[in-house]
């Protein structure tokens, strides 16, 4: 997969497949909202986050979080999609991480 | 986007960081004409026509803005300081304007966090990211959730102090 495509994801036949995942249903805070590429890539991509793999993150503040990391490309470019679900606040990471790789862990380079 | 005080911390700035930080929507094209401004006001005498160029500039667009930084760059002589030290220093700056005007620890732990996204993730910040694993032995699960924020404050204060001494900042 990649960012700007799979247009056709969630759609069978014709008819219109609503996708449900913490990502899709939530906003976004903080540096999920930030503008450039890497952060700003196209919100079909936010769909795949169903399929990404899930962790339980416990940061140093003592709350548990989501992490959920996919593999992907971006604009050609290999790496991993990842964004962090906090059920208190919304979608407070969403990156992509060129040549990164899928570890549990967020910002993993 | 984090206001600067010019006045503060016109020393510690260069038109490369002043660059970087508009390039990367971190600082407001205003930022330039204000770092402008200051340079003028200490520098009465100075010859830059470039500065002056960005100075009477009626267009404050971000390319713009960009291009005649770049021509200011052009025309001064080598930088005193790295490229990267640059770009700490004004990671130094955007922090130590987000430590002086914080309402409470926990705004100011969020902002931390989007200074954090803009500077690349760098790993040693990650001792006071909220979100982050801890990167010591501390265990969050043992202590309240105030003492884990003051740890984490803590943490911060800590890389300020030894990023003021490894950047030799005198102010």
């Amino acid at each position: 997969m990649g960012g700007g495509k799979g247009g056709n994801f969630g759609r069978t036949k014709g008819r219109q497949k609503h996708i449900k995942n913490d990502v899709v249903d939530s906003p976004r805070v903080g540096s999920a909202r930030k503008k450039d590429p890497y952060h700003s890539f196209s919100d079909i991509v936010d769909n795949y986050a169903s399929y990404a793999e899930r962790f339980l993150i416990k940061g140093a503040d003592g709350k548990t979080r989501i992490l959920y990391q996919i593999r992907g490309s971006l604009n050609g470019i290999p790496g991993i999609f990842e964004w962090i679900y906090d059920a208190a606040i919304g979608v407070t990471h969403r990156r992509f991480i060129p040549n990164g790789k899928i570890t549990g862990k967020p910002n993993s380079k | 986007m984090v206001k600067i005080d010019f006045d503060k911390y016109e020393a510690l700035l260069s038109w490369h960081s002043i660059y970087w930080g508009i390039e990367k929507d971190i600082l407001s094209p205003e930022s330039a004409i204000l770092y402008a401004e200051k340079i003028i006001e200490l520098n009465p005498e100075i010859d830059a026509p470039e500065i002056i160029a960005l100075l009477i500039s009626e267009n404050a667009e971000k390319d713009v803005i960009l291009s005649l930084i770049k021509a200011i760059i052009s025309n001064t002589p080598k930088l005193k300081n790295s490229e990267e030290s640059d770009i700490r220093l004004l990671r130094y700056i955007l922090l130590s304007e987000l430590k002086e005007n914080a309402q409470d620890s926990q705004s100011l732990l969020a902002e931390i966090e989007n200074i954090y996204a803009d500077f690349d993730y760098p790993t040693d910040m990650e001792s006071f990211i909220a979100y982050m694993p801890p990167s010591d032995s501390y265990n969050a699960s043992e202590h309240s959730e105030e003492e884990n924020i003051q740890h984490l404050i803590y943490n911060f204060k800590s890389f300020m102090s030894n990023e003021k001494q490894q950047l030799k900042i005198s102010i």
